[in-house]
């Protein structure tokens, strides 16, 4: 009797088995295939970045944390910039750095404060790898792609 | 960095190349098994099936009528009481023991109950017995009654006789002697070619009824030659005699006399590659792959020599055929020019599956050529070599051959004949004594007594 | 920005209830409870559970579904070993233990190092000193030399000196350019390929001289070249068929196994019957005639697989064999030189080559030679070697992940 039981029951799962086998690698190639295309997209990205900033001083619960730099960015504390710093004193727009002839360019676009090294920028200023930016309180470190940074 | 990326490129072609390798897999073993899936399981080597005849009761094998020919008493085969009957159908019944390709082997999967069908299952178990241990009836194509009335007129006599509805391809007779008794196949003491079934397995040299290929193809070429036959002629230094001396004629008088020399020159008129062509249209060099029954290939060769190609118009040189595949190229005459499918399975469990499927029947002619070749088989009864095969109260089309070959040295002639009958009658047969002489001597009569017993 | 990980919950889920299932059923196999077997379906499951998951936290950049592409192939393997002949899965899965803690050490090996230098010329000459060594002292199975009986165990050089032949080739491609010094490289693959052939181990002959092509090819993108080395193998191959009578005789039987059936070709015409007889969807898992049909449990496990699930299911098994093969080539493309590449590649390559040549034996789409089906054939040798290579694609993979990990980290990505 368990004889027959057996026979049935093989019969009948070898759709199971099938079903299952082709829903695992559905699933397998589609979950792979996803992982790969969303590595692939950030790391493109990554790839554009021309450097970073490394938050250095006056944001405490973000000290050394590491914001990617692309050709063309707004700096400031409103939803709207490229690199948000959320502090009382960076303004909304507070100000833009950008690629120009392979130099980095810091352009202050408020009446607040920022710095460079320490000193006061009111106009458009190149920065290297190693400059410090102050916006208001907060102070980051530059890092520029070595193969980028324009041999001065 | 450049030689990187040359590098990536090439392995990405690489892959591309994997990719394709593995579809070539998948697909090959996709197309090679439902192609020939059928065809390599039921052979006789297969354990499966000599497995489940030990532990299942197979199911009965009915004719068309519904006479019993083989059914199970426990793990007993029987067969039918009377011994004739037996013998008739015993090739295409086949044995239990693997020694004949018949339905017992091609249908094991459904007699057996092989076919893994869970509602079959389901019930089997529900009613109370042993799951899978019983198999399916089966209904075949064949007419026992006419079997046994063919195997009588055969008298004994080597040879094959095949009946095929034109139509549909049903097969409705299919006798080889010599036969066996499906009784005692395993202890009686055959002669060597008892277990073969000619009407599939013999491949004998067509003779004149090759002359419907070689007319077709003049037709086809629109070739009606004018030529005067004087009894012999010698064509590339070899010798082709008639009967007798035929006289001047066209196509279609040569074709109702069956004169040598002149097909014998209209072969050589069309050329060898061109026969060759339309021997090949009619499925000759072919390998077949029926799923009902397992025909062997008949072959056509042509070689540089125009003698050969002469005798290979005429259906000698190293021409062969089997008489099923002559029953066929006669049921495509009559099908206006389709080579229909054969088929051997009517019904499975008399659910009365539809197995109609006509997928591989061939078209090989126009209807117009059909027709032509068709007008003139008429006149071969009538008027021509085969007056012999006709009878009263329906129309016979048809073409004798007389085919010559050599055994111990001696020149021997089988005796053919292939012919129909029209659409309310649409049965198309072949008729082939081995050794025997003239086909219009033997053959035909015989076939003349099949038409009247299939006119009723 | 954060590069997530996709859960592959579900993929292990599934797999582990195939396996329960497929485990479940076998118990009652043969009318009497068989709770080794459940138990044995169990056991497979936690240690694929426990495989992944500590490897997973291990090896923080390894690639899963190479891992999971593999642990299916296993999977399936064992219980058709199981069904065939409990013993032999057992063992099977000794090994699969065995073999999975020195993929482990593979894996860190690999993932530290730069290719191994001087090295490389010690490797080459192991391999054919394996090679050779299998023409010498072994004993005849099947008519074919391959099987060292060690007494405890025995072994199959040539599945070790494959890998090797993939360290060295990775070695001298990556490192050489002009053409005169590959000679020694291609003086190497010639010996192996000869010593192989007159082994009679077709099989691997034809994977290494394929491997060789195309990893030459890659390597070099010298068309030209690769052309040349094909017609040699068009030329060698037509050699040995007139040279050696065994070549000879599986041309033969792969053109019509049906008349030598008494002999050579009752192999392949069981493994087609079997096939046959499964169609579709097979005839159930325990409802075939494995028995009747050589070398069921290695070789020609794929036609009992064919017979049992069917050829939809046999379908998917081959398309799991390219799912490795085209996360592999994602390792070896994102890898950091060529050696790492051509080490992942070439593993990749023999991996899906002798699935190919082994399949497409018992599918009579070309001649039949011994070798295994990577993963699921039973085998110790088989599994170890396979197992060396998943390590070494994992491996390079790691090493892969850890400097895109740097790279991003440096440009303020976050990598979960």
């Amino acid at each position: 009797m368990l004889d027959s039981i057996y026979k049935i029951m093989a019969t009948g799962m070898r759709f199971w088995f099938l079903f299952l086998a082709i829903l695992i690698v559905i699933l397998l190639i589609a979950v792979s295939r996803k992982e790969y295309r969303e590595r692939k997209a950030v790391l493109g990205e990554i790839g554009q970045y021309i450097g970073y900033l490394e938050i250095v001083g006056g944001l405490p619960e973000a000290q050394g944390t590491r914001i990617g730099i692309a050709s063309e960015n707004t700096i400031g504390s409103g939803r709207g910039a490229d690199i948000v710093i959320r502090h009382p004193s960076v303004q909304r727009v507070h100000a833009m750095i950008y690629m120009k002839d392979r130099a980095l360019i810091l352009s202050p676009l408020t009446k607040g404060v920022t710095q460079i090294n320490g000193r006061r920028a009111n106009n458009a200023y190149e920065v290297h790898t190693g400059d410090v930016i102050t916006f208001g309180d907060v102070s980051a470190k530059v890092f520029i792609r070595p193969e980028l940074e324009r041999i001065v | 960095m450049k030689n990187q990326q040359r590098f990536r490129t090439n392995m990405r072609f690489s892959l591309g190349f994997f990719v394709l390798l593995f579809i070539v897999l998948i697909v090959y073993m996709g197309y090679s098994v439902i192609k020939n899936g059928t065809t390599w399981y039921a052979t006789p080597y297969n354990p499966r099936i000599a497995n489940a005849r030990k532990n299942i009761n197979g199911g009965t094998i009915y004719d068309r009528n519904g006479i019993a020919l083989a059914w199970s008493e426990g793990t007993t085969r029987k067969y039918h009481q009377t011994q004739s009957i037996r013998r008739a159908c015993s090739h295409v019944v086949g044995d239990i023991y693997g020694k004949t390709i018949g339905a017992e082997t091609t249908f094991a999967k459904y007699l057996y109950g092989l076919d893994s069908n869970i509602s079959v299952l389901l019930d089997q178990i529900l009613s109370g017995e042993e799951a899978g241990g019983q198999g399916q009836d089966i209904t075949l194509t064949i007419d026992a009654q006419l079997s046994d009335y063919i195997y009588k007129k055969m008298d004994g006599r080597r040879g094959s006789v095949v009946v095929l509805n034109y139509r549909t391809g049903e097969i409705l007779a299919s006798v080889s002697i010599l036969t066996f008794d499906p009784n005692t196949v395993n202890t009686d003491e055959l002669e060597e070619s008892a277990l073969v079934d000619r009407a599939t397995m013999g491949r004998y040299p067509p003779g004149s009824i090759m002359k419907i290929v070689t007319a077709s193809a003049a037709v086809d070429q629109g070739l009606d030659l004018t030529y005067t036959c004087t009894g012999s002629d010698t064509i590339g230094g070899q010798l082709v005699t008639c009967t007798k001396e035929h006289g001047t004629q066209n196509l279609e008088e040569a074709f109702v006399n069956s004169c040598n020399t002149y097909f014998a020159n209209l072969s050589v008129k069309l050329g060898g590659s061109t026969l060759k062509k339309q021997a090949e249209k009619f499925s000759f060099n072919r390998t077949f792959d029926y799923s009902d029954i397992t025909l062997y290939r008949s072959n056509f060769e042509i070689s540089s020599e125009l003698g050969d190609i002469a005798w290979a118009g005429i259906g000698q040189y190293n021409d062969l055929i089997t008489p099923m595949h002559a029953a066929l190229m006669a049921a495509t005459i009559a099908n206006n020019g389709v080579m229909p499918e054969p088929k051997l399975l009517k019904e499975v469990g008399g659910s009365g599956l539809s197995r109609w499927s006509n997928g591989k029947s061939v078209k090989v002619l126009s209807e117009k050529t059909a027709s032509i070749i068709k007008n003139m088989m008429g006149k071969v009864v009538q008027s021509g070599t085969g007056t012999s095969a006709g009878i009263s109260g329906a129309a016979v089309y048809g073409k004798t051959g007389t085919a010559e070959y050599m055994e111990d040295g001696e020149i021997k002639n089988h005796s053919w004949f292939v012919g129909f009958m029209n659409e309310e009658h649409p049965y198309a047969l072949a008729v082939l004594f081995e050794g025997a002489g003239y086909g219009s001597a033997y053959a035909a009569p015989v076939a003349a007594d099949i038409f009247e017993y299939l006119l009723g | 920005m954060k590069i997530s990980r996709r859960s592959t919950k579900a993929i292990l889920f599934l797999q582990q209830i195939f396996i329960l299932s497929a485990f479940g059923l076998l118990t009652i196999q043969n009318g009497n409870l068989d709770f080794m077997a459940i138990a044995m379906g169990v056991a497979l499951c936690v240690f694929n559970l426990l495989q992944y998951n500590i490897l997973k936290a291990a090896f923080r950049h390894m690639d899963r579904f190479v891992l999971l592409a593999a642990q299916f192939l296993w999977s399936v393997g064992i219980i058709v070993i199981y069904r065939i002949n409990p013993e032999y899965a057992f063992k099977q899965g000794i090994i699969l233990f065995g073999s999975t803690i020195v993929s482990v050490i593979v894996m860190l090996v690999i993932r530290k190092s730069h290719d191994f230098g001087k090295w490389n010329w010690l490797f080459m000459l192991l391999a054919i000193a394996l090679l050779g060594s299998t023409l010498i002292l072994s004993k005849t199975i099947g008519g074919a030399k391959n099987w060292i009986d060690l007494k405890i165990f025995s072994f199959q050089p040539s599945e070790f000196a494959k890998i090797l032949f993939i360290m060295g080739s990775a070695y001298f491609l990556s490192t050489r350019e002009k053409l005169f010094s590959f000679f020694p490289y291609i003086l190497f693959t010639g010996i192996c390929v000869i010593l192989l052939v007159a082994a009679k181990e077709l099989g691997t002959g034809l994977l290494l001289c394929g491997t060789f092509l195309i990893l030459f090819f890659a390597a070099t993108g010298r068309i030209f070249l690769t052309l040349i080395g094909v017609g040699v193998f068009g030329v060698g191959a037509y050699a040995s068929y007139h040279i050696f009578s065994h070549v000879r005789t599986r041309v033969e039987v792969w053109l019509d196994p049906w008349s030598s059936y008494n002999d050579q070709g009752y192999q392949i015409v069981q493994g087609l019957m079997a096939l046959a007889s499964g169609g579709l969807f097979g005839v159930g898992l325990g409802n075939g005639m494995p028995n009747v049909i050589p070398a069921s449990h290695t070789d020609y496990i794929f036609s009992v697989i064919g017979e049992e699930f069917g050829i939809l299911f046999a379908a998917v098994v081959i398309v799991f064999y390219l799912v490795f093969i085209v996360r592999g080539m994602l390792i070896a493309l994102n890898a950091e030189n060529i050696y790492d590449a051509l080490l992942v590649f070439g593993c990749t390559c023999m991996l899906s080559l002798q699935g190919f040549i082994i399949i497409g034996g018992v599918i009579k789409l070309i001649p039949l030679t011994g070798i295994t089906l990577p993963f699921i054939s039973y085998g110790g040798s088989s599994l170890l070697s396979s197992m060396i290579q998943l390590g070494i694609i994992e491996g390079v993979a790691i090493k892969n992940g850890k400097k895109e990990e740097k790279e991003l980290r440096m440009m303020g990505a976050d990598v979960l």
